[in-house]
């Protein structure tokens, strides 16, 4: 009897479960349910600055505009704090329980890498305004990004390096990014001619470099690649090598433009060279970035990638009111699509999803990036 | 070479320090603290808010907060671990619990202060460091250097010469017998609580000169520290400090031969070597 009862039991709540997962099979479309986006990128952790700013350009952009297709927009944000493995479970949650088609991110490369298998199975845009490993260029059909990949960066940044210096020294972090961007950038300055003197990569938590910097000036670099994958890191070598002594021009990538970097190196972050997405900050910019300073009470790390999530979102909701939210059909629509003006530049995708948007040199002064004039 | 040699005893020498409480701790009550690096650091966190919000400076900051959390580390041995004991937990019982407190303390420091990088310093700006003969030292490792020799000194002559230091080294060498003699070994635990976990904030705070701090740093620090005291011998308070001064010294001639993904490689690599082949450690005694 007691196993008829249980067995009774387990049948009944299977079936209530299944009710419960069945979705309104009418098709009916309530016009009052929410469009729900999915968002995965670094809330906290060391990359939050970052991941913050792209967030809070996406909430801001949606604040204007606030409904999709008759629907109100609902953005579900996951932290995946710069993790892959975080980041795919976060995918993984998006797609089955929110039943997303649209998931912007992620910050970190390693986050959209990882959340990418997901996101091409289940047929979902996946879209990061900030991750720049060349490896995502090939990393699925429903992955775009209007971000320049490092490929574009690194290009810059040799044609740069080799007409002044033909010795570098290497120092970057073993993680993903910083890794995808240092073999790039070796075997493109190699090509050029150039000597690479030294390359030493460190893990991720270290945090004294004296040693390093001290076979860096033993090694008759004529200048310092400091490609650390986090602004905190890239802080602590810049202001090693000041307090060491080492007096090289020092170039690095965009993690330098996060608010810690500076915090950390102070005056030795002047004159640090890096390749990044930047929009001039003509007058057409400038009310976004003080709507963004009114909103969150201070300036974002970086202004480009606040530029560039807020195309994100409006090249997004074109394709969605143009097409329906359907992940197959805005993917077609965004390989189609007509140029965007928006803020960070005009914005086409190539055949791999990449935008047609180029890097700039950029040099820290006075605590910020600018551009070189 | 020399220079590395340099760079190795100032980073080994603030291992060496920190380790020291950590050996006593672990001389006196026979388990692993290992909260305790998580512990100092948010003393050190505590220091940068001292300094940033009252003026105050370095050295002040972190000897009031020294003190505080000296009598803090005095509430772990009474509100958790000695009631452990008393209700007789293992020596596995008591590894658990200990690292149970270790993450809740680093999550509660992440809450506390937030997750960003945070900078202590002596000067506003980033100076070049001084030059001896091809010898580069920075400002911040002169500070720390001398003031991990004043505190080792201090802390030398406390345990040689004070009666206090006499009965915290003999509830170490033998918890029983000094309660025989009549020693207060439950005051003289406390006590060693208290000082062990004022120096490991006064180490922390004079690292996160150097590194900044970040609220993992906790865990970091605590590796290094179990490093340090197996190499000069558990519960050997001298060999704790000469255990960090060997190790900070192999991770930086690590980096100049293997480079500097090998260093925390090099740095459990000695630590297997030495519970191989010497696991009673340089001061250790054979048990």
């Amino acid at each position: 009897m007691k196993k008829i009862l249980t067995l009774l039991c387990s049948l009944v709540l299977f079936a209530a479960c299944n009710m419960q997962k069945t979705p309104d099979s009418s098709g009916n479309t309530n016009t009052s349910e929410a469009l729900k986006i999915g968002y995965i990128g670094p809330l906290t952790g060391d990359t939050a600055s970052l991941g913050n700013a792209d967030k809070n350009a996406v909430e801001m952009y949606f604040a204007k505009h606030p409904l999709l297709l008759g629907r109100p927009v609902e953005v579900v944000y996951e932290d995946a704090h710069c993790n892959g493995e975080a980041s795919a479970s976060a995918a993984e949650k998006l797609i089955t329980q929110d039943k997303v088609q649209v998931i912007f991110g992620g910050t970190c490369s390693g986050e959209t890498l990882a959340a990418a298998p997901a996101t091409e199975k289940n047929k979902v845009i996946l879209f990061s305004s900030v991750s720049t490993s060349p490896e995502i260029t090939t990393a699925g059909d429903y992955l775009f990004r209007n971000v320049p990949s490092d490929e574009k960066a690194t290009d810059v940044l040799v044609a740069e390096l080799s007409t002044k210096y033909t010795k570098i020294a290497i120092i970057s972090q073993n993680n993903d990014f910083a890794q995808a961007y240092r073999q790039k950038l070796k075997e493109k300055f190699l090509k050029a001619g150039g000597e690479v003197v030294l390359d030493e990569a460190f893990n991720t938590g270290t945090t004294d470099f004296k040693t390093v910097l001290q076979k860096v000036k033993n090694s008759g670099a004529e200048t310092l690649i400091n490609f650390a994958g986090e602004s905190a890191p890239a802080g602590i070598i810049n202001r090693q090598a000041t307090e060491l002594g080492l007096s090289l021009p020092i170039y690095g990538n965009d993690v330098m433009m996060g608010a810690e970097f500076f915090e950390i190196a102070k005056n030795a972050a002047e004159g640090s060279i890096i390749v990044a997405t930047a929009a001039e900050s003509g007058a057409e910019n400038d009310p976004l970035i003080q709507e963004y300073v009114t909103r969150y009470g201070e300036e974002p790390p970086s202004l480009a990638y606040v530029f560039l999530s807020y195309d994100r979102a409006a090249i997004i909701a074109q394709a969605i009111s143009k097409v329906g939210y359907d992940g197959t059909k805005i993917k077609d629509w965004l390989y189609e699509m007509q140029p965007y003006e928006g803020v960070a530049g005009t914005t086409v995708f190539d055949h791999n999803g990449d935008s047609s948007i180029l890097p700039k040199l950029l040099i820290a002064k006075n605590g910020k990036f600018e551009i070189v004039k | 070479m020399v220079q590395i040699l340099l760079n190795g005893i100032i980073v080994g020498g603030i291992y060496g320090l920190i380790s020291v409480g950590f050996a006593l701790i672990f001389s006196a009550v026979r388990f692993y603290h290992l909260p305790y690096g998580a512990v100092a650091i948010f003393g050190a966190y505590c220091t940068w808010f001292l300094q940033e919000h009252t003026g105050l400076n370095f050295f002040a900051s972190a000897s009031i907060v020294a003190l505080a959390m000296g009598c803090f580390g005095v509430l772990f041995w009474e509100f958790f671990y000695a009631p452990l004991q008393r209700k007789k937990t293992s020596a596995i019982g008591m590894i658990v619990a200990s690292f149970g407190l270790l993450i809740v303390f680093q999550n509660l420091t992440a809450l506390t202060f937030g997750n960003t990088t945070k900078t202590l310093a002596l000067t506003d700006t980033i100076v070049p460091g001084y030059n001896f003969s091809g010898l580069t030292i920075t400002y911040n490792q002169l500070i720390i250097l001398s003031a991990t020799v004043i505190i080792a000194v201090l802390f030398e002559l406390f345990l040689q010469q004070t009666k206090w230091g006499s009965a915290i080294r003999a509830v170490g060498q033998n918890h029983d017998l000094a309660k025989i003699i009549g020693i207060p070994s439950e005051r003289v635990i406390q006590a060693t609580f208290f000082l062990a976990t004022a120096i490991s904030v006064l180490g922390a705070s004079l690292i996160a000169l150097e590194i900044g701090l970040r609220p993992t740093h906790g865990f970091a620090l605590i590796l290094k520290i179990v490093i340090a005291s197996v190499i000069g011998g558990i519960g050997s308070v001298r060999g704790a400090f000469l255990g960090g001064l060997f190790l900070g010294i192999l991770e930086n001639f690590g980096i100049e031969f293997f480079g500097a993904n090998w260093q925390d490689t090099v740095a459990f690599l000695v630590l297997v070597v030495f519970l191989l082949f010497l696991p009673q450690g340089i001061f250790g005694t054979r048990r």
